[in-house]
């Protein structure tokens, strides 16, 4: 006797959650190497990280199409099928989270063939607390925590303003010294890939909750 | 009869208060000793499909069957407390079931023409309902209606019997459209065809809805969700009676149930 | 699943189908065999060699060397004048004129009356097929005057013919027509009264002890012998009812000597007899009426009557009326309840109506095999053969009924 009248479709719903938290943690590592590459002047470490993109591209497709399997085999309702969807939306939001870190480690390459290096201010906090939204969100899908998933998407405000912060820094900076613009416009770019890492945490984040109550409602205002 | 018969209203046409077709009120009913149905209530919406769905033997049927007295078909049946229907208690002892149940209609999980001619079985039902009109006409439009027509339109005299299982089961909802009723019951009314003959169905009660109010018993979750606007579910309790768990929008009920229950049985980790 | 826990014994469960296949057959083999020797002996019965003797040789009445055969209707007359009294032929005159009978007629008259052939001795037919030889030495023997002819007691004549004292000259039509009379007014009335029943008991009746307790005693009355329903309807129709059943109610009949013993008693004791099958099958007949008719059409609105009226009966119609053939025939085969309530076993006026006094084929037969004449016994086989005649057709009509309403859907 099965123990669950569904048992195979648990298997199932139990793997795609095991491989969005595995995608999660891939596209982590790649904002975190992004930023490591950056604060630590790695250009071997950022050059990693704009080979394993492809890698977590595809492994994001493979999730996509096993939920389109299951949608069209299983016809997944209600709590299954928030699952499933919310699943589609977060692999999406992983997928880019992780082109953001290549988007930064690209820059930096950019950066080091500047002839007038800049300060990087502000950008190692506002990457941390990128990094830990991401951080939380996922521990709040892989536990189904919707009270941390709130708690992400309300330090989305938190990210604005930290955002905020470091472009005005960087515009000030630039504004002194016109020389600093080619470099400062690079470091408004990886700046603005941070903040994006924050904002599609908070999507995640929302899916959690989507996931678990069914209430769909933008937080991240 | 010791009871003079009391009339159910007409809804007149300026009426437009009328958001709900047929009420359940503290509705049981019992099977001799056995209670089937416990305590419902339930407003079913006019001119919207409303789907019943449970596990087997939680009472749907039943609760269907209440809403035009055809449980009393059943000895020993009875049922307790009100159903309304245009503002009047079916139930009351003045009311003649007859007359309830050419107001409500039903259509059967099997197919069951009578062993006529197609155009008896469609004109059977007005004719013995004192229909004053133009059979011929009332016959099309029936079958029209339920998109047979143009199928049997050449051998209206044929038996209904000689049709297959999805032109039968469409024949009996034209048989049932030809009384005019308010109301339309389905206890199961796809279970014995096939899919493209289950959509043809579903299609048809899309049809229907526009001018009937209709209630589906269903075991396919699956048709319930495409076909119905509320979505009922039913569950037996400890004592093996049927309780109303959860009431509401079919998109509700299927993406965000609220009742722990319910999402259980619809998703299928029931038991 | 291994196999060894499946103990299949295939050849012991073959050989237990094989035995009780053969038993089946036997079982058949055996009613065949039965119905085969009933027909036989019936059949060997009705045919065969008889011896006849006239009185007058045919030889001696030809007229010029023109045979008897070929004698002209005038040279007839001339012979019956000769040959009866004035007395007989006045009577024959007043019956119908001379002038006016055909010379068959006429011929008739004189071969019954002149000539007057007289059976005396018959063979079975397979005596006849098989020793004829001997039938003829003994013949020629015995009766040196008789002439060998093949019979045929089965022949039109003893259809048309009334019952008569000579083995003959008796017929059977008083029989049938008493028999056609009995059963017609045996349908009347229990067919409306078993389907009424059986209708208000499947349909109308809740589910009562009292209900049960009829249903009990219905079924135990299908299985009480006929003669008691016999003594039932000698007390009932013949004695209590008899101004009724006599007919002198109406003034059908004469007061004076009418009786209750009449075909409209005999009827409605038949009708009492198979009441309670006619019942029985009516209602399970009608319990075969699908529920899911019955709902279809209580869903449009219907009473209780128009489903039972339009639905249920039609549909139980042609299960009624197989279901109730049995029971007719079985009515018309019965025997002992006409005995008891007196049924005449010699009436030689056709029976006109319901106050008529009868008799019925199988009283009859009943009646020509306790004669101790042997040809007796030919003419009750040759009755045995119309009344399975009429029951087949009886029953083939009720089939025909039945087919012509079932094939309508
Ligand atoms: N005629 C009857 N007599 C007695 N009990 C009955 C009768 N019909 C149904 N019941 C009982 O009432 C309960 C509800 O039956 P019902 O037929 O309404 O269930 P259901 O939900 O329609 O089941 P299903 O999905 O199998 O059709 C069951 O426990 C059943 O055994
Ligand atoms: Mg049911």
């Amino acid at each position: 006797m099965p123990t669950s009248t569904r048992a195979h479709f648990d298997k199932a719903l139990q793997r795609l959650h095991e491989s969005v938290l595995q995608l999660g943690s891939r596209a982590r590592r790649a904002v975190a190497n992004g930023l490591a590459a950056l604060t630590d002047g790695d250009a071997e470490l950022a050059r990693e990280v704009i080979a394993t993109d492809v890698e977590i591209n595809r492994l994001r497709y493979d999730i996509e199409f096993e939920c389109y399997s299951l949608l069209a085999t299983e016809q997944p309702v209600a709590g299954d099928m928030r699952t499933i969807v919310a699943a589609l939306t977060v692999v999406g939001d992983l997928e880019r989270i992780a082109d953001h870190g290549k988007k930064v480690a690209r820059t930096y390459l950019r950066l080091l063939t500047d002839p007038r290096p800049m300060d990087l201010g502000e950008i190692p906090t506002l990457g941390a607390l990128s990094l830990s939204m991401l951080d939380r969100a996922l521990a709040a899908f892989a536990t189904h925590d919707v009270a941390t998933a709130e708690a992400v998407c309300r330090s989305d405000d938190q990210a604005d303003a930290q955002y905020k912060r470091t472009f005005n820094a960087i515009v000030a900076a630039m504004v002194e010294d016109p020389q600093r613009i080619s470099a400062g416009t690079h470091l408004l770019q990886i700046a603005h890939e941070l903040e994006r890492v924050a904002d599609r945490a908070t999507n995640v984040a929302e899916r959690v909750i989507y996931t678990v109550t069914g209430e769909l409602i933008e937080l991240n205002i | 009869m010791a009871l003079p018969s009391l009339a159910i209203p007409h809804r007149d046409a300026g009426d437009t208060n009328g958001v709900y077709a047929i009420e359940a009120r503290d509705l049981n009913v019992y099977y001799g000793n056995f209670r089937a149905v416990k305590d419902i209530n339930l407003k079913v919406h006019r001119r919207q499909i409303t789907a019943f769905i449970g596990p087997s033997g939680c009472g749907k049927s039943t609760l269907l069957r209440a809403f035009n007295r055809m449980n009393e078909l059943i000895p020993n049946a009875r049922a307790s407390g009100k159903v309304l229907f245009q503002g009047q208690n079916i139930y009351d002892p003045r009311v003649d079931p007859v007359e309830v149940r050419r107001r409500i209609g039903m259509v059967f999980q099997k197919p069951n023409p009578f062993p006529k001619s197609i155009y008896e079985n469609v004109a059977w039902g007005a004719r013995i309902n004192g229909y004053l009109g133009n059979m011929d006409a009332l016959v099309e439009q029936s079958l029209r209606r339920a998109a047979l027509w143009d199928e049997v339109k050449d051998k209206l005299h044929q038996s209904g019997l000689s049709l297959s299982g999805g032109q039968q089961q469409r024949l009996c909802i034209a048989r049932a459209i030809a009384v005019r009723p308010e109301i339309i019951l389905m206890d199961e009314p796809a279970s014995a065809l096939d899919p493209i003959a289950t959509l043809k169905i579903e299609e048809l009660m899309r049809e229907l809805s526009e001018e009937y109010t209709i209630i589906i018993v269903t075991h396919n979750m699956q048709q319930a969700a495409r076909v119905s606007d509320f979505t009922a579910f039913l569950l037996m309790d400890e004592d093996r009676a049927g309780v109303l768990v959860e009431y509401g929008p079919t998109r509700q009920i299927f993406t965000r149930p609220k009742d722990k229950r319910t999402e259980d049985y619809i998703t299928g980790r029931f038991g | 699943m291994s196999a060894d826990i499946f103990n299949t014994r295939l050849d012991a469960r073959k050989r237990a189908g094989m035995i009780s296949h053969g038993l089946f057959m036997a079982a058949t083999i055996v009613g065949i065999v039965a119905l085969t020797a009933l027909l036989y002996t019936v059949i060997v019965q009705s045919f065969g060699l008889v011896a006849v003797e006239n009185r007058v040789d045919p030889a001696t009445l030809a007229v010029n060397g023109v045979p008897l055969e070929e004698l002209s209707k005038e040279q007839l007359i001339a012979i019956l004048q000769a040959n009866l009294s004035a007395g007989v032929i006045r009577r024959y005159e007043s019956e119908q004129p001379f002038a006016e009978r055909t010379r068959e007629n006429v011929y008739a008259l004189v071969l019954e009356r002149v000539v007057q052939p007289r059976i005396v001795e018959s063979w079975s037919l397979s005596d006849s097929l098989l020793r004829r030889a001997a039938i003829q030495a003994e013949t020629a023997a015995k009766h040196p005057n008789a002439k060998l002819v093949f019979r045929s007691w089965l022949r039109p004549d003893f259809i048309t013919k009334p019952q008569a004292s000579v083995p003959d000259l008796a017929g059977v039509r008083t029989a049938i027509l008493g028999s056609l009379w009995t059963i017609l007014i045996t349908l009347v009335v229990a067919f409306p009264i078993g389907v009424g029943a059986a209708i208000y008991l499947e349909e109308y009746a809740r589910d009562t002890w009292l209900t049960r307790a009829i249903q009990t005693n219905i079924t135990n009355l299908a299985g009480v012998p006929s003669i008691i329903y016999g003594m039932l309807g000698l007390a009932i129709f013949v004695r209590m009812l008899e101004p009724l059943t006599s007919g002198t109610l109406f003034g059908a009949a004469d007061p004076t000597t009418a009786n209750g013993r009449t075909i409209l008693s005999a009827g409605l004791t038949l009708a009492l007899l198979i009441l309670p099958l006619l019942i029985i099958n009516s209602q399970e007949a009608i319990r075969a009426v699908p529920r899911s008719l019955r709902q279809a059409a209580y869903g449009l609105g219907a009473t209780q009557w128009q489903t039972i009226w339009h639905h249920v009966l039609p549909s139980a119609l042609p299960g009624i009326l197989t279901g109730n053939i049995l029971a007719v025939s079985r009515a018309i085969g019965e025997t002992a309840p006409l005995v008891v309530i007196g049924a005449s076993t010699f009436i030689v006026i056709d029976p006109n109506g319901p106050f008529s006094k009868f008799t019925t084929l199988p009283i009859q037969i009943y009646q020509w095999t306790a004669r101790p004449q042997p040809e007796f016994r030919h003419i009750a086989a040759a009755a045995i053969v119309v009344l399975l005649v009429m029951l087949l057709s009886l029953n083939a009509a009720a089939v025909l009924l039945r087919n012509r309403y079932t094939r309508r859907w």
